[in-house]
């Protein structure tokens, strides 16, 4: 299993498809803070909000990284 | 345009004995009846970092080509070219849209360059397009991309190889 998908999968069992964005591999707390988490949508219907802070309150980087280190 | 009888074996000599301007028909640039387009710049930017999301609505991958045109009646020819996208098995497809930000603004929505659909779990192709953006400011174009048709998961713009790079190209097309 990739670090990418380590990542997901542990995310996913946090919370069940939360909806983010980013690029590279998260490894760090660095990394998890330059993730986007979509909290809406625009008034274009399109296009999401997005913010670098993590507004779901069952995940956080200590969570996350002891979700992936057990995969 | 002034003519010279030549000899057998003489030739031109092009610096010196040629006045005027070629007519269009031997390969001059003499029209007044059409103005032939030109490219005025190109850049391009190459990106092979993994981008990925989950989600249901359009995100930016980061992968920006800016260009300043030269001319307000100037087109940009956006094109793309897709090294390794990837749309994992709980998904349906991948929607990937082009965007514009003009002077700094910004990004809005210009079109939709394409989907990666269902059954594809990996795959490269691309699309272009020919946007009229009517300014002289700068012009970034970005993709953006996200899931869609109700998938589940995670899609990849670019899902990162080794020696693999997704291109995104801006050409300058002078009216």
């Amino acid at each position: 299993m990739t670090n990418t998908e380590k990542f997901w999968t542990a995310l996913f069992t946090l919370k069940a498809d939360v909806q983010v964005s980013g690029s590279g591999e998260i490894l760090t707390e660095e990394d998890f803070n330059n993730l986007n988490w979509v909290t809406g949508v625009a008034e274009d219907g399109k296009t999401a909000i997005t913010t670098n802070t993590c507004p779901h309150s069952e995940i956080t980087w200590t969570l996350l990284k002891a979700e992936m280190d057990k995969l | 345009m002034a003519l010279t009888r030549l000899g057998p074996n003489q030739s031109i000599n092009l610096a010196s004995n040629v006045t005027g301007t070629l007519p269009v028909a031997n390969g001059g640039t003499g029209s007044t009846t059409f103005s032939p387009g030109k490219i005025g710049q190109v850049v391009s930017t190459a990106r092979s970092t993994d981008t990925f999301t989950s989600s249901d609505s359009l995100t930016a991958t980061g992968h920006i080509a800016t260009l300043t045109p030269s001319a307000t009646s100037s087109k940009i020819l956006i094109i793309l070219g897709i090294a390794n996208a990837y749309v994992n098995s709980t998904n349906k497809d991948m929607v990937i849209n082009f965007y514009s930000s003009i002077g700094g603004g910004s990004y809005s929505n210009i079109i939709s360059a394409g989907q990666v659909r269902n059954d594809v779990r990996t795959g490269f192709g691309g699309n272009h397009y020919l946007y009229s953006p009517n300014t002289t400011s700068s012009v970034a174009i970005q993709t953006y991309f996200s899931r869609i048709h109700s998938g589940t998961g995670s899609v990849y713009y670019i899902n990162a190889a080794t020696d693999t790079y997704t291109n995104l190209t801006l050409m300058e097309i002078l009216a």
